[in-house]
């Protein structure tokens, strides 16, 4: 049990932040700390949510990917196309046709990564202008609305009256499958491996880009389920949806405790990272502390959650008689 | 000889070939495209766009990356419409900028060189705190700053050329110089190579580190200074979308994203050969979206180019 | 007893050096063959034969439990059963130990963790061991990750293990638990090259012992046929490759002193002196901490006690700068990672530690200054080509060495410690340097020279200092000592 404790330390911490989020927010404003707060900071969120688990992925094997706003758009502006003109026109349907189109964007950026060996931050800058700049030429800034019933009630739905809205159902199954994914088929455990050790991976026959491509093409699908909530959710698609949603998901991930240099994953830190930002936003907003504060504390936050991790890395290192390099000397 | 013909097959005189062709093939759709005074203009356009990468492109070359420039440009123009606004002097208010901006530097070099933190990723942080701070000064506004002092900067001419171009001019040369003649600047480069080679020749990866984002800041002030007053207003998302404009000339610009070698002339030109073309997309009438989508698009394909020889290995 | 490997004539030639002549060596199922030999003996080179990672000279030859294998592979090599374990082992620091005893197994769709468990318990069981199975790699002691690598090695059917220095991070606890491993692998048939420059180890579980030396494989027997006295004598051998130099008077004004130096865990109570016109050997085996003591004493290492006096002054040095500043000046062990800065030019790369002496107007780098500096050292080093604007990794390995020296050269050294200044470095070379340093030496400056050869060490010094796990074992006059006492001293 104590060992359990211990590895989780990240976690227990950002549990005992949000706890206390809660009730300074609820100090500050008179009435925070209820079942709809709740409700409504794991609603708001839950794209976020969604997305965030394959950032995990990517920055647990060192890679950066800040196309993911723009992806979100590209699948949302293709998605609501297609309802519009009927290709879509049922729920299954637009859910294969989110999860392909955004896969497809995320195995572009992977080839380009892994098989090209090109750095993950500059191609996927790249690849975000290029859907970006494409989104806005083929629709303009023109929103599409008038979207079907159906379609709007996909994120909607308030299903088991616990006033969660079906996106958190969503994400929490999503985590599941994260869990699942990653802890009991072997593709999940070669991902791990090659976060840790691509060398050592590389050596027993493992593909580190193969791995990375798979990270890619997770992401781009959860970047699609996030776009066909996201038109779903808000009614309509616009070219500018997603902006800036790469610092959100950055952020709650490294909160999260995901290491960018050991293979280590927290899907439960990474949740929990979400969370802790969405109760940042929503107590803000509660509390009328003006809306532009938020990019502030998001990057205060980041800031505090890297170098945490970094400090926790460095120490052992310090201190006398320090290894020279990491490696082994031959003496 | 020998010099000539491995000047022939570089990255810059690659660049130099496509900036002659951008200008040969807008002149032909349109003569006016060269006139003396339309060049002029493209080129001071592309004014802050070049501090921002000289800013960039030292980063890299010190084996780092500096995401936070167009952020800390942002708060560059920001900081001075607020200090005119309340009242101060330019000349005091210029310091207190360029101190502010230095500040910022550091906070990017102490995570980055002390904490050991990857630079991309601190400064993605640093970019979102700094950006965040400028919209809280601003309250999401922006912010006039019309003081006739300030506007000097901006809009008006020293001798013939802008004021812009001029004072880019210096600190090109400055910067140059600085970077391949003085130890400062060869220890960059020394770092960009190999971290480990340079540690067991004395270099100190701590201190370098946090000089290279101070200078970077540095660079940043002068972009927000051209822009500031350009505009004669601050924004905090004034310098958005620089970031991968700068990635891009400096790729251009034969800078490598491994570190430890290009140079700031080369930038430059990355710089230069990129403002025509978005000038020349612009004079034809090409809308915003296709610049960026250019854009991006360049950058992979230059990237893919660049490293053909890591792609596809030449046959033994 | 069958013959589970079996190599006849074996050879490998590096550009012209043979570091591996004809070698008929075998092993046989269930024992422990021991194999030893100085640094650069050969024995790192055939275990590489062995393990596919290099191609050995036509007409060698390699066969596996009676089958030739005629061009050898790392896959091959693991599927014929051979397995190498290595100090820079590939682990995973954050999978478990279960885990990383079947990584790499043959696996497609849902990892079971019961059957890696069940695996990796079985494996364990083989060996003799209790681990926990679930406890993360990362958290685990050294010596436990060794096991872990060895297991992993048995967990694929290994029928033939290699280990290279095996105890060398292990507690002594440990290494029984090691031994009794081994014994019970060999129980199970598998057959074990053992390297180890431990007599100790050796005598108590090896069953055979070959001895290389310069690439020879000069004698092969039953262990109980040897004493540690006539394995001395075979390692050593009696040929004397380098011409002894015209040695100085020894006794002279003392330059400089290092007392009582200690860093743990590297090395602890270390002190030395270079008289002028001396140089002062360092040798010892891998591991003795040797570098590490030299990297103290350049600033790279933080000394937790101890002093080092230069000209009888004591000396504060916190980092590589200072070092360089009060003239003393460190030839890394390692000069693609340590020393040269390889896609920079020989001009670069020579000036990188004294820019003050190239310094122009307005105490600005001059080109021109730079370029003399370099084309001063190519030419006093012979260092070819002589362009100084030759990028340094064209250059042959010798030639990149000598670039190394001029830089340290350049840095105007007091002290000059060079750290295995000749390893891949031809012969012709190699004399050149040992005059350098020789001249060094005889112009006032303190020359330290640490190398595993012991050859080089005997001609070149005046004096020996032999380190042995972090310990000072002894100091010998050059022209008193010889190959076997050195050895001696090294490996007890």
């Amino acid at each position: 049990m104590r060992a359990l404790i211990r590895k989780s330390k990240r976690e227990l911490l950002l549990i005992a932040v949000i706890a206390m989020l809660f009730v300074v927010f609820h100090l500050i404003s008179g009435s925070f700390l209820s079942y709809v707060t709740l409700a409504n900071v794991l609603s708001g969120y839950a794209i976020y949510g969604i997305m965030a688990i394959g950032m995990m992925l990517i920055i647990s094997t060192g890679n950066i990917d800040v196309s993911v706003g723009a992806q979100l758009a590209v699948v949302s502006m293709s998605v609501s196309a297609l309802v519009d003109g009927g290709v879509i026109d049922s729920v299954p349907a637009a859910v294969l046709f989110s999860a392909a189109i955004g896969a497809a964007l995320g195995l572009a950026n992977g080839l380009l990564v892994s098989a090209l060996k090109l750095p993950a931050i500059i191609v996927t800058l790249g690849t975000m202008n290029i859907m970006r700049g494409i989104l806005l030429l083929v629709a303009g800034s023109s929103w599409n609305t008038g979207l079907p019933m159906w379609f709007k009630s996909i994120a909607r739905t308030v299903p088991f009256d616990l006033r969660l809205k079906m996106t958190v159902y969503i994400w929490l199954i999503l985590c599941a499958a994260a869990y699942f994914h990653m802890y009991r088929t072997v593709s999940g455990r070669k991902i791990l491996s090659v976060g840790a050790n691509p060398e050592g991976a590389r050596r027993i026959g493992y593909s580190p880009g193969a791995s990375y491509v798979l990270t890619f093409v997770i992401t781009g699908v959860t970047c699609g389920i996030g776009g066909l909530l996201y038109s779903s959710n808000v009614g309509m698609a616009q070219p500018i949806a997603g902006l800036g949603y790469e610092m959100t998901l950055i952020a709650a991930v490294v909160i999260g405790g995901t290491s960018f240099t050991g293979g280590k994953i927290s899907i439960l830190g990474t949740f929990l990272g979400v969370v802790l930002l969405s109760v940042i936003e929503r107590g803000m907003v509660i509390s009328k502390i003006p809306v532009y504060w938020q990019e502030l504390v998001k990057g205060a936050v980041i800031i505090i959650a890297i170098s945490l991790s970094a400090l926790s890395a460095v120490a052992p290192g310090k201190g006398r008689g320090r290894r020279v390099s990491g490696e082994v000397s031959r003496g | 000889m020998d010099r000539l013909k491995r000047f022939a097959r570089s990255d810059v005189a690659a660049m130099v070939l496509l900036a002659a062709l951008i200008l040969g093939v807008f002149g032909a759709l349109n003569p006016v495209f060269l006139r003396p005074v339309n060049l002029v203009q493209y080129v001071n356009n592309g004014v802050v766009l070049g501090f921002i990468t000289i800013a960039l492109s030292t980063s890299v070359i010190a084996g780092h990356f500096d995401y936070s420039v167009g952020a800390m440009t942002g708060f560059g123009t920001v900081f001075m419409a607020l200090l005119l606004r309340g009242g101060m002097h330019v000349a005091l208010a210029l310091p207190l900028c360029l101190l502010s901006l230095l500040l910022f530097g550091a906070l990017n070099g102490v995570i980055v060189g002390f904490l050991r933190v990857p630079g991309m990723l601190a400064t993605l942080g640093t970019s979102s705190l700094i950006y965040g701070i400028s919209l809280v000064l601003t309250q999401g506004q922006a912010i006039g700053a019309n003081s006739e002092a300030y506007k000097v900067f901006g809009k008006s001419d020293l001798g013939t050329l802008p004021f812009g171009i001029v004072l880019l001019a210096v600190v090109f040369a400055a910067s140059a110089v600085f970077l391949s003649r003085t130890r400062t600047g060869r220890r960059w480069y020394l770092i960009g190579t190999s971290p480990e080679s340079a540690r067991f020749a004395g270099i100190s990866y701590r201190k370098e580190t946090l000089l290279v984002h101070v200078f970077s800041a540095c660079m940043c002030f002068f972009g927000a200074l051209i822009l500031g007053s350009r505009m004669a207003s601050g924004r905090a998302d004034i310098a958005e979308g620089y970031v991968l404009q700068a990635v891009t000339a400096a790729v251009f610009g034969g800078i490598s994203i491994k570190g430890g070698s290009g140079t700031i002339a080369g930038a430059l030109l990355g710089v230069l050969t990129f403002t025509l073309l978005t000038s020349g997309f612009t004079m034809i009438g090409l809308s915003q979206f296709y610049k960026q989508v250019t854009t991006g698009a360049l950058l992979v394909l230059v990237l893919l180019v660049r490293n053909r020889h890591a792609i596809f290995p030449p046959r033994k | 007893m069958e013959e589970l490997l079996t190599t006849r004539n074996l050879s490998k030639t590096y550009s012209g050096v043979r570091v591996l002549q004809n070698v008929d060596f075998d092993l046989r199922a269930g024992e422990v063959h021991a194999l030893v030999g100085e640094n650069g003996a050969g024995k790192t080179t055939l275990i590489k034969i062995l393990t596919g990672v290099v191609r050995p000279d036509a007409g060698g030859e390699i066969s596996v439990g009676g089958v030739p294998v005629p061009n050898m592979t790392p896959l091959k090599s693991r599927q014929m059963g051979i397995s190498a374990i290595y100090q820079d082992i590939s682990l995973f620091s954050n999978l478990s130990v279960a885990e990383n005893i079947c990584a790499g197994l043959k696996r497609k769709g849902l990892h079971n963790a019961r059957s890696v468990r069940d695996t990796a318990r079985g494996t364990l069981a083989q060996m003799g061991l209790d681990m926990d199975l679930d406890a993360r790699m990362g958290d685990v002691s050294l010596g436990q990750q060794q096991l872990v690598a060895i297991a992993r090695a048995i967990t694929f059917n290994a029928k033939i293990l290699i280990m290279d220095e095996p105890t060398a991070a292990l507690s002594s606890g440990e290494v029984e638990m090691l031994y009794d491993i081994v014994k019970r692998l060999k129980a199970k048939g598998l057959g074990i090259i053992y390297i180890s420059h431990k007599f100790d180890e050796i005598f108590a579980i090896a069953d055979r012992v070959t001895v290389l030396r310069d690439g020879h494989l000069i004698e092969t027997g039953p262990v109980s046929a040897y004493n540690r006295q006539k394995l001395i004598n075979l390692i050593a051998g009696k040929e004397l490759l380098y011409t002894p130099y015209a040695r100085g008077q020894s006794g002279g004004e003392r330059l400089f002193e290092v007392e009582g130096l200690t860093c743990e865990p590297h090395f602890r109570d270390i002190s030395f002196h270079v008289d002028r016109g001396e140089v002062l050997g360092i040798t010892g085996l891998v591991g003795a901490g040797r570098s590490e003591v030299a990297q103290c004493v350049f600033g790279l290492l933080k000394p937790d006690a101890g002093t080092v006096r230069l000209n009888g002054r004591v000396l504060g040095i916190r980092n590589a700068r200072d070092a360089i500043r009060e003239g003393v000046c460190y030839l890394p062990e390692d000069r693609h990672t340590q020393g040269l800065f390889m896609p920079m030019s020989v001009r670069e790369n020579v000036n990188v530690s004294n820019y003050r002496k190239v310094l122009g107007r307005f105490r600005l780098i001059s080109p021109r200054a730079e370029n003399a500096a370099a084309l001063a050292y190519i030419s006093s080093l012979s260092v070819k080509p002589a362009l100084p604007d030759a990028p340094v990794h064209r250059l042959s390995g010798g030639n990149q060495q000598k670039v190394l020296v001029g830089r340290w050269l350049n840095a105007e050294p007091r002290v000059f410690i060079a750290d295995e200044v000749t390893s891949g470095v031809d012969v012709a070379v190699k004399a050149e340097i040992h005059r350098l340093l020789r001249s060094l030496a005889d112009d006032g400056i303190a020359v330290v020279l640490i190398s595993s050869d012991l050859d080089e060490v005997l001609a070149v010094s005046d004096r020996i200092v032999v380190m042995r796990r972090g310990a000072l074992a002894g100091e010998l006059e050059a022209k008193d000592a010889t190959q076997e006492r050195i050895l001696e001293l090294s490996m007890l």
